[in-house]
């Protein structure tokens, strides 16, 4: 519990010194930051340290609607993290109904979502980095999280065909991520 | 200096806490305790002194992993700094009562 508290502290910490305007800044801020927490004892006022640096990083900002933006899609982008945490098991159970009595091209499916995300899970986070060219890990794990969250609402409404839909998505987000990546290198 | 630099009673205290320090410099947190200024406003503050080089930040010379902690960041006045919490601490003492060393 207290473990992931001080993780979530120091992503919070990283994400928010990394907004300041300078580059110079936003490294120094960051280890002074980061710092400071090692002298709190608790994880929970390491993570009350964190949250209070998101002032600081607001009134340094020239423009104070971008931060905002950037600390929604932060927030986001964990939520994501935390969301195919919860999804793992989620889907253990939707195999075995599938299995049950399902198509075989669902069984497929969901056998390879399972391998890919139990490949992508041994470390402290969901990490895609192992996968050539896929250089985007919260991007696809944003990609997946909303892949499950539509393919669960929408399987209650349409039914079971939503699994295919979703591995569809999965392999859009795939083609994106290396399409996008092969522009930006490209590009520099 | 610089131009927008509003002087208020928390810049002064961080200047005042300084220079009551001047030989054993504060980092981030222990100049947080000393004022009394959270964290978040804190921040602000030597942001704008440190722009304004009225106060000077170092990195601690300390073997992190034989500590086990990061370096802490000290701050110090420059030359402008005492320079500035002088003068402003003359004309203020005396409408604040006092209320400016912390």
């Amino acid at each position: 519990m207290s473990d992931w508290t001080e993780q979530l502290a120091e992503k919070l910490i990283r994400a928010l010194a990394d907004t300041y305007p300078s580059p110079e800044r936003a490294e120094t801020r960051k280890h002074e930051w980061l710092s400071n927490m090692d002298d709190l004892n608790s994880s929970w006022a390491k993570f009350r340290y964190a949250l209070s640096c998101m002032w600081p990083a607001l009134v340094a900002q020239p423009n104070y609607l971008m931060l905002a933006l950037q600390l929604f899609l932060g927030t986001f982008l964990l939520a994501a993290r935390v969301f195919v945490l919860w999804l793992l098991p989620q889907m253990l159970i939707t195999m075995g109904q599938t299995m049950a009595a399902g198509h075989w091209i669902d069984v497929s499916i969901q056998l390879f979502l399972l391998a890919f995300l139990l490949m992508a899970l041994p470390r402290h986070d969901a990490d895609f980095n192992w996968v050539p060219r896929w250089n985007y890990p919260d991007r696809v794990m944003t990609i997946i999280a909303i892949m499950s969250l539509v393919g669960m609402v929408s399987g209650l409404l349409f039914g079971p065909m939503t699994v295919r839909v979703g591995f569809g998505l999965f392999i859009a987000a795939g083609i994106f991520s290396t399409w996008t990546r092969r522009n930006s290198s490209r590009s520099t | 200096m610089g131009k927008d630099l509003r002087i208020n009673i928390n810049l002064l205290k961080v200047l005042s806490a300084l220079y009551d320090a001047y030989t054993t410099p504060h980092y981030g947190l222990s100049l947080s305790k000393a004022t009394g200024i959270s964290n978040g406003a804190l921040y602000p503050i030597i942001d704008k002194l440190e722009d304004a080089r009225l106060i000077t930040g170092t990195w601690e010379d300390v073997d992190e992993h034989a500590a086990g902690r990061r370096a802490r960041r000290y701050y110090q006045l420059t030359g402008d700094g005492v320079r500035l919490f002088e003068a402003e601490r003359t004309k203020l003492m005396p409408i604040l009562g006092g209320t400016l060393n912390v």
